[in-house]
């Protein structure tokens, strides 16, 4: 059972990435390949703080929220006056700046040996030490966030953001201030991935520079495009279906050395059908018309 | 305020490279009246609408709207003065619903500002409703009432055309630039949108047309300016247009 509850605490972790990474992909057209990144902020923040400072684990997830805000801010104030694939390689540049921050700023970051013995959340003296009780929490905190991200791309800001993605000058002409909603839309997204971060450290009680790579942005953009852009409720049955279906390969009995690349294999072939067969994604932005 | 004071172009300039595409133009419009900028192909029109509208850089010159230069002013900010126009392609949210369409023109809504998104309130709700009863509202005037929740790539071009229109007239500004707003509809559907236009004005809007159909102004038109290679060559009554030798010569080809 435990092993199944690890798997749906990892499932919540990726809903909370993919939904806020919808936000800007889906619903802003911002295409971010940072968002790992941001993710390595909270999950840092979260670290540093409860094994140097015993700070309460439910505090720590803001200030890994307000840190990776401000990080977002640095990036977005200067490299959203461009556009498209420009700021795309700016959201890389900053990934791998992020990357190198964690492995060479040893001092703070303990470099490529990261941290382990992370300690479980302790909240009015319960510690979530099972994984059962840390799946409550972490599904709690999961709604909690997709609710916030739901509530804005209903709303008239979330209206703005697709206009924007939509055409620029359009909504400029309608006085949208569009590097505004850009900017915004930006730092509220990558800052919730600092909270899937404060979880993961705390999961799996061991984090260093390579659970934050370049390569783990891509995947959360696969889970966007596969659970379809513009769909938060895509995002999240997208997060499910990939974490979860290559653990099946663990019941296969097939070797680790070989389920490892297959997996990568598996997500590959996934997307490339998708982009073929149903680029909408699985849950597309609207329904499609009967008839 | 003098009528002239309303809004003017005062020597406006703006080249492409080597190319001159606006020269020394400068122009009035009159609150409550319909001006049309006609002229060739390529003679600068839209280029102007750019330049008041925010998208473009003048390369010299002064606009005034009410007295105030609004030169090089970012597009938003413009629009929040009360000038607003349409696009020659459009550029409706072709991914969006017709209703959402027009909430977007909406201006300074509680709704746009993310605290408020994310807190909501009953005072939050009020406006939202009321938005609704009014894009609602806009839509039934452009006859678009049963389209509302409909993409609007479903949409015929005469549709997506008057759709446009509603569009800017959900942001409430007094000052409406129509980039070609008869091009490429049916006969029947243009005197659907001039008397759409008339009746605009009527309710105290100012409307600033360009049209390079010399015709399809004509008979709406209060005033006219014709450009030709980025010059004003003519600026009058209709009936004056229609007897300048030189308009006569450059545009029509005569």
């Amino acid at each position: 059972m435990d092993y199944l509850f690890y798997i749906l605490i990892l499932v919540d972790i990726y809903i909370i990435l993919a939904v806020s990474l919808n936000l800007l992909m889906g619903f802003t057209g911002l295409i971010s390949m940072a968002h790992a990144g941001f993710m390595a902020v909270g999950a840092y923040t979260t670290t540093l703080l409860l094994t140097r400072t015993g700070m309460n684990f439910l505090l720590t997830i803001p200030l890994g929220v307000a840190l990776a805000a401000l990080v977002s801010a640095l990036l977005a104030l200067p490299s959203l006056r461009v556009k498209g694939e420009h700021y795309i390689i700016a959201s890389f540049g900053l990934q791998i700046i992020l990357y190198n921050i964690l492995l060479n700023w040893v001092s703070v970051t303990n470099g490529p040996f990261g941290f382990s013995g992370i300690p479980r959340p302790k909240i009015f003296g319960f510690t979530f030490a099972t994984y059962r009780s840390f799946l409550v929490l972490a599904t709690l905190i999961m709604l909690v966030c997709t609710f916030l991200i739901w509530r804005i791309t209903r709303s008239r800001f979330g209206l703005v953001l697709k206009a924007v993605r939509e055409d620029e000058g359009a909504a400029s002409s309608l006085g949208k201030n569009v590097n505004h909603f850009k900017v915004a839309a930006f730092i509220a997204g990558s800052s919730v991935a600092a909270v899937a971060g404060s979880l993961y450290a705390t999961a799996i009680s061991f984090i260093d520079p390579f659970c934050f790579t370049v390569h783990d942005s891509i995947f959360m953009l696969a889970i966007v495009i596969i659970g379809g852009t513009g769909n938060i409720f895509g995002s999240a049955l997208g997060a499910l279906l990939l974490i979860s279906l290559p653990e099946l390969l663990k019941f296969l009995h097939v070797a680790e050395s070989i389920a490892a690349p297959l997996r990568q294999m598996i997500y590959g072939a996934m997307l490339v059908l998708f982009m073929r067969f149903r680029p909408q994604g699985i849950l597309p932005e609207y329904r499609e018309k009967k008839g | 305020m003098a009528e002239n004071d309303y809004f003017q172009l005062l020597d406006v300039n703006k080249n492409f490279g080597g190319l001159a595409a606006v020269r020394n133009v400068s122009f009035a419009v009159e609150p409550r009246k319909i001006t049309s900028l006609i002229g060739p192909n390529g003679a600068g029109k839209t280029t102007i609408f750019n330049l008041i509208s925010g998208h473009l850089l003048p390369d010299q010159g002064q606009i005034l709207f009410r007295g105030q230069e609004i030169t090089a002013w970012p597009p938003h900010r413009i629009v929040g003065l009360g000038i607003t126009r349409t696009f020659q392609d459009l550029r409706l949210f072709q991914k969006m619903t017709v209703l959402h369409n027009i909430l977007v023109g909406f201006q300074n809504r509680k709704g746009e500002h993310l605290t408020w998104a994310l807190l909501g309130g009953p005072s939050l709700k009020a406006e939202e409703k009321a938005d609704l009863q009014k894009a609602h509202d806009l839509l039934r005037l452009v006859e678009l009432g049963k389209k509302a929740g409909e993409l609007v790539e479903n949409l015929s071009y005469g549709e997506q055309k008057l759709l446009s229109l509603a569009r800017v007239l959900a942001t409430d500004a007094e000052l409406l630039m129509l980039d070609e707003p008869a091009s490429g509809l049916p006969l029947g559907e243009v005197d659907r949108m001039m008397g759409l236009i008339q009746s605009l004005v009527k309710q105290g809007k100012t409307v600033f047309i360009v049209e390079h159909n010399m015709e399809a102004v004509m008979g709406l038109s209060d005033r006219v300016i014709v450009l030709n290679f980025g010059e004003k060559i003519a600026e009058g009554t209709p009936v004056e247009i229609q007897k300048n030798p030189e308009v006569i010569k450059v545009y029509l080809g005569i």
